[in-house]
């Protein structure tokens, strides 16, 4: 990390390049003549290919991910090291879950397991039934910690100082495991540059559009994408539902921290691993099933936290990004692009096609320009629903996604942006969880 | 004669479904902001602050709202 002054400065160059660049596009747009749109012709085409690009690269870097999977398979018929695994899990006020979530994990089929249950000063009866459900586990040992409420950096700590496996393991408290899935994560370590391994997060409650919409960023945006990354080691984000850590990374990264600038715990670990030399590889078959937020206004809550959380880990790790070596400074290259200039870029081309419509009544170059952008997302959908096996419904998502959930991420990111480059104070707003599904599964 | 011009009319309809969805998710985004100022500056029910409690508050009442009458007497 560098120092603060010129992370400053970085931020600040953002802020004004991207309000520089979205001002000049309205521009453009409201007084339109031949060289601004020959210009704007060959940002769209610089855009375009950016995106057929980053096609390309995901769908040979999950392909041949595949064929490294396999290889993986081939390997585990023998008899690989199964070290001892301590599954961390933070939680706060989470009594309509805790119960479900503990039994799930004492049905892992891993051998040599123990459990600790951080109690991150819940004030419900969250620890009391952490500690009833602890004295009925008979095979895994569950040790249950309580603490006042510091936070889910401070609460991995405080489990880490507890625990004794040489491989961590952190969950979420309303996330379910598939019980080979400890096995199956294991397997990656026998790699011994690999630091952490990212899970799979698949969401249980698709009962309304919103949902599987999400499910569908799951698959095609988040999943699909994490392959392709792990084919190189530098998956960007290891999610809080689903990571297993080497011990001896998360201390050379030197644990999780939190703090007024910090609400992405898991990307900023993630981000200090890269830094370190240390791997980041997926594994498709260890699988966290976990509740979404069901409503618009919670779905944006969590996304203002992961956006400006991602953003504020970037900046952070910028800088020794850069200076790490390739794999840092692809991941760099990959999140700026990700989470700033795409997002610059594409709400800037919006503008733009509405500023010239209403000069001009001309709506041919955005006709092309969206059908182009639709074509290639209903290839990419194609192909990751090909690659994860799943059903082809989901490729008619693709018109939903495209015309109105993408959007409304698309500027809910900007808006998040805008309030890190001000400073807005944020406060870690907890989702309410319905805890229905969850429990169902519990009582059936 | 005169016929649809289906190209523009596709056009015009996702154009005009953008504008929908970003005005949409500024809505959002106001609320959002509003919810959690309110949540920041929001005051207790306070009954001592009442029209009928300014100056005298008989015995019986004045132990079942103690907690709200620190400070006066």
């Amino acid at each position: 990390m560098r120092d603060l002054n010129s992370i400053k400065w970085l931020k600040a160059g953002f802020a004004i390049t991207a309000t520089i660049t979205l001002v000049a596009f309205t521009l453009a747009g409201a007084f339109p003549s031949e060289f601004t749109s020959a210009l704007v012709k060959s940002i769209i085409f610089f855009y375009l290919g950016v995106v057929v690009l980053r096609a390309v690269f995901f769908f040979t870097g999950s392909f041949l991910q595949r064929i490294d999977v396999l290889r993986l398979n081939r390997l585990s018929l023998k008899n690989f090291r199964r070290p001892m695994v301590s599954v961390i899990m933070p939680c706060y006020n989470e009594e309509d879950v805790i119960e479900a979530s503990l039994r799930n994990l004492t049905q892992l089929t891993y051998p040599n397991l123990e459990i600790i249950v951080v109690n991150d000063g819940s004030s419900d009866r969250t620890s009391y039934l952490a500690h009833a459900e602890a004295l009925h586990s008979p095979r895994t040992p569950v040790k249950v910690l309580d603490q006042r409420n510091q936070g889910k950096a401070s609460a991995l700590n405080h489990g880490l100082l507890h625990a004794q496996g040489e491989i961590i393991m952190c969950v979420d408290a309303d996330s379910r495991m598939n019980p080979d899935a400890v096995e199956m994560g294991v397997r990656q370590f026998q790699d011994h540059r690999v630091g952490a391994v990212a899970g799979f997060v698949e969401i249980v409650n698709q009962r309304s559009v919103l949902l599987l919409l999400q499910q569908m960023e799951y698959l095609v945006g988040l999943n699909f994408t994490r392959r392709a990354m792990s084919f190189l080691g530098v998956v960007p984000i290891v999610p809080g539902p689903a990571g297993l850590f080497r011990r001896k990374a998360l201390m050379q990264a030197g644990g999780f921290i939190s703090g007024k600038n910090i609400f992405a715990e898991d990307a900023e670990l993630s981000m200090r691993l890269l830094t370190k030399g240390w791997k980041i590889q997926t594994e498709d078959q260890m699988v966290a099933r976990t509740e979404a937020p069901e409503t618009h206004r919670d779905l944006l809550r969590q996304r203002y936290r992961w956006n400006r959380g991602t953003y504020q880990a970037l900046l952070l790790n910028f800088f020794s990004l850069l200076e790490s070596g390739w794999r840092g400074r692809w991941i760099a290259f990959h999140l700026l692009l990700e989470s700033v200039i795409t997002p610059v870029l594409n709400f800037g081309l919006i503008l733009y096609f509405l500023t010239y419509f209403f000069t001009t009544g001309n709506l041919e170059m955005f006709t092309m320009w969206y059908f182009y952008l639709l074509g290639i997302d209903l290839l990419t959908t194609v192909m990751a629903v090909h690659n994860q096996g799943r059903m082809p419904m989901w490729i008619a998502l693709t018109f939903v996604n495209k015309i109105y959930y993408f959007y409304m991420l698309l500027t809910w990111r900007l808006l998040s942006l805008y309030e890190e480059w001000l400073g807005v104070d944020m406060t870690w707003d907890k989702l309410n969880r319905e805890g229905s599904v969850l429990k169902e599964s519990l009582h059936a | 004669m005169h016929s649809f011009n289906w190209e523009y009319i596709t056009a015009m309809f996702f154009a005009l479904a953008f504008v929908f969805v970003i005005l949409m998710t500024v809505g959002f985004y106001v609320n959002y902001k509003r919810d959690q100022w309110q949540r920041k500056t929001i005051k207790q029910f306070n009954p001592v602050n009442g029209r009928f409690f300014k100056r005298f508050i008989p015995g019986g009442l004045k132990g079942k709202y103690a907690r709200y009458l620190e400070g006066q007497n």
